[in-house]
């Protein structure tokens, strides 16, 4: 035995960003492995399908259409990955026994769950990234491939150079902008908040369905928890049973309409800076609050 | 168990600590028109079916309005109005500040469908005919009304009932009230018409044509007229209506001939003009 083996000179940290990313990375390629990836192939298809839609009309519907299909996609595999993705974790740790690998090694159980989330979250924010820029691609030849007939026919017409160049600006307005990376910044938003709460169903699910089945409830549910607060603080619920309900979904379910500004983005509607780092700093508080309860849960969880 | 409860509670005071956060920030995702202020109308959900609606619900609302449009464009080219005019409607409940659809629904309804009973639906009667021209003409009116009320600074939303209320189902009193409604917020209306965006000196010579053809207020449309085209004129513009009017003006309010424009409109044009104005209703 070597002197530098027998008294090892790094002390064990408490909290260790550093162990926290060889679990993501190591949950990322264990979700790799598990040929996600292949989601890209119906991606393409759906979206490069969209561009043969709607040929005899407007080009503002045209060019609506494919963003419509192609945020929606996107919205529709984060969300999937998220729930059903962190849903598989914990499960097939445990049946690999690699959890127990992990954790008899010095890796608290909060690190074990910051590291699960964050590989997860690796997953949704590289698939997104492919799937933007696929999107960005057909987007943009669909909006040149507009432009160049329009001009055809506009010169043909005898149009001004004025003229023409006013309708290109439209069409542009109407295609590639960066404002639709902020619909994409808030799907990932969205699908960070999912993950979240898959992770914790998670820590006291007794089996992977049941995870799945739970999240998607919640994902739903949280899509209507901005009416139940409406309905309880608007005081427009007078019977007892309902108020309850009301006020149960209101303080333990996630708002998740706040993070639907899609449908505004792809209608042309600017997001304002504080606006995405109001929702930011939203998600952030979500993911602490969610991991908290997941370690407070799993913690002391027999395993 | 105990730990699942616990668990459960802090997620409780959670709730309760961003609940008035949360409401501050969606009231001011609603200002900023990212989002409808009631969520989604609930009789949206009879019309479109559960899923659907869960879908719009879940964030696909953009998506669902697009393809029932699209499932709209396909009934309209069988000309089956009654379900243009429902599936319409549905993608304007899904997307009330998105002007495309409201101009969508109400040229279908107002033109296409209009003419159609007017002109095409051969198997009805003529009086028949006429009062469906009618009432599709004034559901279509309805409709850009509808629009305006949800898009009141959108360009297109305005222009589009402009043009209505100009050659579809004319209303002079509206036409300029909607005129001046542009001009006085030019510098807020949206610029949101891929196919036509004009400048205010564009509208102030309409606004300027359709004044001198109301001449209400005991002469004061009339004089408003004639200094909105004076005032174009002298900014350069030299459009064939515009002198043609503006020689009317000055023969009708006998200008003295040295301080008239050099330029002369052809004879028929300004009889033509002349007959306006001296014949233009009052208000």
């Amino acid at each position: 035995m070597t002197e530098a083996q027998a008294s090892p000179s790094r002390t064990h940290a408490i909290f260790s960003p550093t162990r926290i990313w060889a679990l993501a990375r190591v949950t990322f390629t264990q979700l790799v492995r598990m040929k996600v990836f292949y989601f890209m192939l119906i991606f393409c298809a759906v979206v490069i399908g969209a561009t043969f839609i709607f040929l005899e009309y407007s080009f503002e519907e045209e060019l609506k259409l494919i963003k419509d299909v192609s945020l929606g996609a996107m919205q529709l595999f984060a969300t999937i990955f998220a729930i059903v993705g962190t849903a598989l974790l914990l499960p097939r740790d445990l049946e690999d026994r690699t959890l127990y690998t992990i954790l008899c090694k010095p890796v608290p159980r909060l690190e074990y769950l910051l590291g699960k989330l964050l590989g997860v979250l690796l997953l949704i924010a590289i698939s997104l990234v492919l799937m933007d820029v696929l999107f960005t691609a057909v987007l943009f030849a669909k909006q040149s491939a507009i432009a160049a007939r329009t001009e055809e026919a506009l010169a043909l017409k005898g149009a001004s150079e004025l003229e023409i160049a006013r309708t290109l600006e439209i069409i542009a307005k109407q295609g590639v902008t960066w404002n639709l990376l902020n619909g994409v910044a808030a799907i990932f938003m969205k699908s960070c908040v999912a993950a979240a709460v898959a992770l914790m169903v998670s820590t006291f699910a007794s089996s992977t369905l049941f995870t799945i089945i739970v999240s998607f409830v919640v994902y739903f549910v949280g899509h209507i928890q901005a009416l139940a607060r409406d309905f309880w603080l608007g005081g427009m619920i007078t019977d007892t049973v309902e108020r309850l309900i009301a006020v149960v979904v209101s303080l333990l379910f996630p708002d998740f309409q706040l993070f639907n500004i899609v449908d505004g983005v792809v209608a042309g509607e600017p997001v304002p800076l504080l606006t995405m780092a109001k929702l930011a700093g939203l998600t952030l508080v979500y993911l602490a609050v969610y991991n908290f309860a997941a370690f407070f849960v799993f913690a002391d969880k027999e395993l | 168990m105990k730990r699942v409860a616990l668990a459960i509670l802090t997620l409780a005071l959670f709730g309760a600590a961003r609940l008035k956060v949360e409401q501050a920030l969606s009231e001011e995702l609603v200002a900023e028109r990212l989002q409808l202020n009631t969520g989604l109308d609930l009789s949206v959900r009879d019309q479109v079916g559960q899923n659907a609606f869960v879908a719009a619900f879940g964030g696909f609302r953009s998506l669902m309005a697009s393809l029932i449009s699209l499932e709209a464009y396909g009934e309209w080219r069988f000309q089956n109005w009654g379900k243009v005019d429902s599936l319409d409607a549905i993608a304007t409940k899904l997307m009330p500040h998105s002007p495309h659809y409201w101009d969508l629904h109400a040229s279908h309804v107002g033109y296409d469908a209009a003419s159609f009973y007017l002109y095409e639906a051969s198997n009805l009667s003529k009086t028949m005919r006429e009062d469906l021209f009618a009432e599709y003409v004034d559901k279509g009116q309805a409709i850009y009304d509808e629009g305006l009320r949800n898009n009141p600074l959108s360009w297109k939303m305005i222009y589009r009932t402009m043009e209505y209320v100009r050659k579809r189902r004319p209303d002079r009193d509206r036409y300029i009230s909607l005129a001046r409604l542009l001009l006085d917020n030019w510098g807020e209306i949206r610029d949101d018409d891929p196919v036509f965006r004009p400048t205010p000196d564009w509208i102030e010579r309409f606004l300027a044509y359709e004044l001198a053809r109301r001449n209400g207020n005991d002469g004061a449309d009339h004089a408003e007229a004639y200094a909105l085209l004076k005032k174009r004129y002298a900014e350069g513009d030299r459009q064939g209506t515009l002198i043609t009017m503006l020689n009317a003006f000055e023969i009708l309010n006998q200008v003295p001939e040295d301080q008239r424009i050099p330029e002369r409109a052809e004879a028929k044009f300004l009889t033509q003009a002349l007959k306006d104005l001296r014949g233009a209703e009052p208000k």
